[in-house]
């Protein structure tokens, strides 16, 4: 494997403290915010293999469990741990994950066997959630520090989880579903598992007071923080949409978009909490309450460390949820978060960018006819956001094509130098360009309140007109006076042209939309550009039924010829492999699997003379830092693509990707699913690679295949040499 | 010179398949198999014994070198096989296979004393496999179709007696060796059991035809060419047929090398 970008590591750390863009030490530029990154060296967890951490763990020994059990419960735990550590969404050595290390430590001060065995990282996951393993990693989400308001809440967190870690749970969880094998029925074991995690909880409630008391935290904070984890599912902040939010010299949105009422927030403290894991958070406050009691001297502090680093920091997790959104394709989400960063910050060009993006993805869910993916239906949403999702889903196609093309265009007009926005504007156009119904020739000149009012006054010069023409006598004595019968028809027409009426003549307020691209109506340069894509569309489509007019024999041709790509080159990201043992995931068989079919691509591309760049080491011990960012990039990268399910898109992160790209020699990047389902008496995989670019986001290419066998070393090497032998061999060889 | 000749086509025939585009396994795209058919008699041996030689029974008369005799049934019927295939695209591989049977033709019941007649069979075939679409040739599931001539040679070696007394001299009438024409069906599946070696297993329903007795057809066991011999050539021969056409089905088991 040829490592191109394999730099000596004092070199790294000075580059990547540079890439990750954001440090303590520096005022972050939340204009031109770039998304959060791990930065310095990989932390020995991270590098060490599974096995080496199983035989450590196995040495130690565990009093409570037999070596049998011990090693099927060491087994589960590492490498669901690894799998985690490797799926590109843990931080480590960037701001937040250094901000919660630090609260963490100033928590542990007094136990120091106790901080050394513990380790702090934040998880890239818009979910409001915090854990804690057996190893004594503890992991806190960005969607956490997004919606907390203190450090306070923060360090009760951490003292929650630390307890989990000091009193075993995870241990003994293991033990009791073990137990739980013996109960006949699967309800009696739902509850027992679900009490059992319960009393965990409480349990770790309670002795979490125990360190934060000791930091010196106030003792209101402790309720509050139950009042975060209630209300995690809402934004993280409620402020009405105005509506006139979107509203600007070229669109009007009317009234009638946005719902008469928000949804009402539910959330109660009392919920049923039968066959949950937790508590709900009334018994938990209450347990609290009665626990307080047993300590004194409490502190008064809601900060030990400086509030503007909190801030800070809950600002990097609110910007970056806004990223993880945008990859999730939660539109709705980004937008309403977007209003709320920009009360702050308005006129972030990051924030605009994001919201360019988010307004291309709505318009392409919109034409995949996928949009309910990208939208949750507003009768499902609580709170002030219920308005955006309630707007977007009245939308017709052709309004949201037409506002998301005014919104990118308001966008461009604001950074015309911006190459990212340029692009977003070219793919906007192109997507316009495909949509039958969108006609240029509908869009009028002028906007919407230009257009009301010349209705209003043409209404009152109909009724002039009216009027002359029921007082016909009187006008034709002023013949200066009367319009002529072609006049008539000339300001009909005219009118015409300028709005649309409703059946009882009156200004039809649901055609908005049709006034909001006034000045690119008359803009040259994006009537050039929409018929320059209308005319690759259409050719594209040509060649499309070319190949359904060839003859068998010439599509066969045709289509072996397309087969093979002439790579020399592939970014290997880490394989994708599941396997089965009827409906029951096997952690361990899947890794290990993996790591067979990384090493088949590996042995095989060498064969090929195919170069592989590979970012898909499971244990990352081969990785550098930046490698290890560019993996989670293009994670991300895979994770959007499949939330558009393979159809053609705009990468989030494409100024990332286009950096990666450049570095691989603008590599193809290579992704290869594995699902391999066994039975007693059945075996079969599936296999498939697909070939991506990365600068477009399209998968040029897909390798299938299938078999009835198990993926052994050389079945499998069979199937890869294959694929790359595809890959590898030009068109023009065949 | 004719070898040379011979020599060069198979270099340039190998060098071509080291350059071309590749559709076979791993590159690769000869295939080199050594395996065996093999038959259960059962139709024989339901039909029950013969009157005499070529019946559909499954007893044998040997003799050893003391003129002891020996008695043994034949449930099975096998052979051995050889065969070169080239893969040619995803879906065709073509080939040539060669065979080789010990056959004994069984005699009636247990009171006959005659000596079954042996054949050392010799067969040759040109093949032709199919694969199903998305397979990687030669490994998975395959059909073949084989054609090609078959030689029955008679075995001479043995120890031909009419009885513990009698030795048979039947045979100078029947030195000349038949001919016949066989063609098989295959339906195997290649497993790898190594990157250059697969397992062969399948069923191939065969048959075929003895088109030439060396000397004319007699008229029975009463003409008079027929009169020192316990063999007639037409009982031989239709003991031939039937052993081809009684045993349709067979199972084949082999080894690949994929080179």
């Amino acid at each position: 494997m040829k490592k191109l970008l394999f730099v000596r590591i004092g070199l790294t750390l000075l580059i990547l403290a540079g890439y990750a863009g954001v440090s303590f030490g520096q005022e972050i530029d939340w204009n031109n915010y770039k998304s959060i990154k791990a930065a310095g060296k990989i932390p020995e967890i991270f590098s060490t293999t599974t096995q080496e951490k199983i035989d450590a763990d196995l040495q130690k020994g565990r009093s409570s469990m037999a070596t049998a059990d011990e090693l099927i419960f060491l087994e589960h735990i590492h490498y669901n741990l690894d799998e985690l550590l490797g799926s590109g969404l843990v931080l480590f050595g960037d701001p937040s994950t250094d901000y919660v290390r630090k609260v963490a430590n100033n928590l542990l001060s007094g136990n120091n066997l106790l901080k050394k065995d513990l380790q702090f990282y934040v998880l890239k996951s818009n979910l409001t959630n915090a854990l804690s393993t057996d190893q004594g990693v503890i992991f806190v989400t960005l969607g956490l520090l997004a919606q907390i308001e203190n450090e306070a809440q923060l360090a009760y967190v951490l003292s929650h989880e630390i307890a989990h870690f000091q009193e075993k749970h995870v241990e003994k969880s293991y033990n009791n579903s073990q137990d739980l094998r013996r109960e006949s029925s699967y309800d009696a074991r739902i509850r027992s598992l679900s009490n059992h995690s319960k009393e965990s909880e409480l349990e770790a409630d309670k002795l979490g007071i125990k360190l934060y008391h000791e930091a010196g935290y106030k003792k209101s904070e402790l309720l509050s923080a139950f009042d975060v984890l209630m209300y995690s599912y809402l934004p993280f902040d409620e402020v009405e949409l105005p509506k006139t939010y979107f509203n600007s010299e070229n669109l009007f949105i009317p009234e009638m978009y946005f719902p008469e009422k928000i949804n009402p927030i539910l959330a109660e403290e009392d919920y049923d909490d039968e066959k949950s894991t937790h508590p709900n958070i009334q018994k938990r406050k209450t347990a609290i309450r009665e626990e307080i009691k047993s300590y004194e001297n409490w502190g008064n502090k809601d900060f030990i460390f400086d509030k503007v680093e909190f801030e800070k920091v809950r600002k990097l997790a609110r910007y970056e949820g806004v990223h993880r959104d945008l990859i999730d394709c939660n539109y709705a989400e980004v937008l309403y978060s977007i209003f709320l960063l920009e009360q702050q910050d308005s006129n972030s060009r990051y924030l605009d960018k994001c919201k360019a993006k988010a307004w291309l993805g709505l318009a392409t869910f919109k034409e995949n006819g996928s949009f309910s993916d990208a939208v949750t239906s507003a009768s499902e949403v609580e709170g002030e956001s219920h308005a955006m999702h309630f707007m977007l889903r009245k939308f017709t196609k052709l309004q949201l094509f037409t506002i998301a093309m005014r919104q990118i265009q308001d966008i461009s007009n604001r950074h015309p130098s911006d190459p990212e926005i340029k692009k977003i504007r070219e793919k906007m156009i192109a997507l316009l360009s495909t949509n039958s119904s969108f006609k240029l020739e509908k869009y009028r000149r002028i906007n919407y309140e230009t257009a009301l009012e010349r209705f209003e006054s043409s209404k009152e010069a109909s009724v002039d007109t009216i009027d002359v023409e029921m007082d016909s006598l009187e006008v034709e004595a002023d013949t200066n006076k009367v319009l002529s019968k072609y006049d008539k028809i000339k300001l009909k027409r005219e009118t015409e042209e300028v709005f649309e009426v409703t059946e009882d003549e009156e200004f039809d307020v649901e055609s908005f939309y049709l006034y909001a691209l006034g000045d690119l109506v008359a803009d040259d340069n994006f009537t050039e550009l929409l018929k320059q894509y209308k005319e690759e569309a259409d050719q594209k489509e040509q060649e499309q039924n070319d190949r359904l007019s060839m003859t068998r024999a010439e599509r066969k041709v045709f289509d072996k010829k397309e087969q093979y790509q002439g790579l020399s080159e592939l970014i290997m990201m880490k394989p994708l492999v599941v396997q089965w043992y009827y409906d029951e995931i096997q952690v361990k068989e899947s890794a290990l699997l993996e790591v067979a079919v990384r090493e088949s691509v590996l042995y095989n591309a060498e064969k090929k003379g195919i170069m592989v760049h590979d970012l898909a080491n499971s244990q990352l011990n081969a990785l550098t830092t930046e490698q290890y960012n560019r993996q989670a990039t293009l994670v991300d990268f895979l994770r959007q693509k499949s939330a558009y399910e393979g159809e053609d898109m705009f990468p989030v992160d494409s100024e990332d990707l286009k950096e990666i790209e450049k570095s691989y020699n603008k590599s193809k990047l290579m992704f290869v699913l594995t699902d391999f389902k066994k039975t007693v008496a059945t075996r079969s995989v599936s296999l498939v690679f697909l070939i991506m670019d990365i600068e477009s986001g399209e998968v040029e290419k897909e390798y299938s295949y299938y078999f009835r066998s198990s993926p052994k070393k050389n079945v499998l090497n069979m199937y890869v040499y294959d694929a790359l032998n595809s890959m590898g061999h030009a068109k023009s060889e065949n | 010179m004719r070898v040379r000749s011979c020599t060069l086509c198979l270099l340039l025939f190998f060098a071509y398949s080291s350059s071309a585009q590749v559709s076979g396994y791993m590159g690769k795209k000869n295939v080199v198999t050594i395996g065996s058919t093999a038959n259960l008699r059962l139709l024989s041996w339901l039909d029950g014994p013969a009157d005499f030689i070529g019946g559909n029974g499954n007893q044998l008369v040997s003799y050893d070198e003391s003129n002891h005799t020996k008695y043994s049934t034949k449930m099975i019927r096998y052979d051995l096989r050889l065969a070169y295939s080239r893969v040619i695209t995803r879906k065709l591989m073509i080939g040539a296979e060669m065979s080789y049977e010990h056959m004994k033709l069984p005699v009636g019941d247990g009171n006959l004393t005659v000596s079954s007649p042996e054949f050392n069979v010799y067969g040759i075939y040109a093949t032709c496999s199919f694969f199903k679409a998305k397979r990687i040739p030669p490994i998975g599931l395959s059909m073949t179709v084989g054609i090609g001539p078959k030689i029955y040679a008679f075995d001479f070696g043995n120890n031909y007696r009419s009885n513990i007394y009698t030795p048979m001299d039947p045979f100078p009438k029947y030195k000349s060796h038949m001919a016949g024409f066989n063609m098989f069906f295959n339906l195997s599946t290649r497993r790898l059991l190594a990157s250059f070696l697969a397992l062969d297993i399948g069923m191939r329903v065969h048959t075929g035809f003895v088109f030439k007795n060396g000397l004319r057809l007699d008229s029975g066991v009463y003409s008079p060419e027929n009169s020192s011999t316990e063999y007639t050539k037409t009982d031989t021969k239709s003991g031939v047929f039937r052993e081809n056409m009684g045993n349709l089905l067979s199972f084949n088991l082999g080894l690949s090398f994929l080179l």
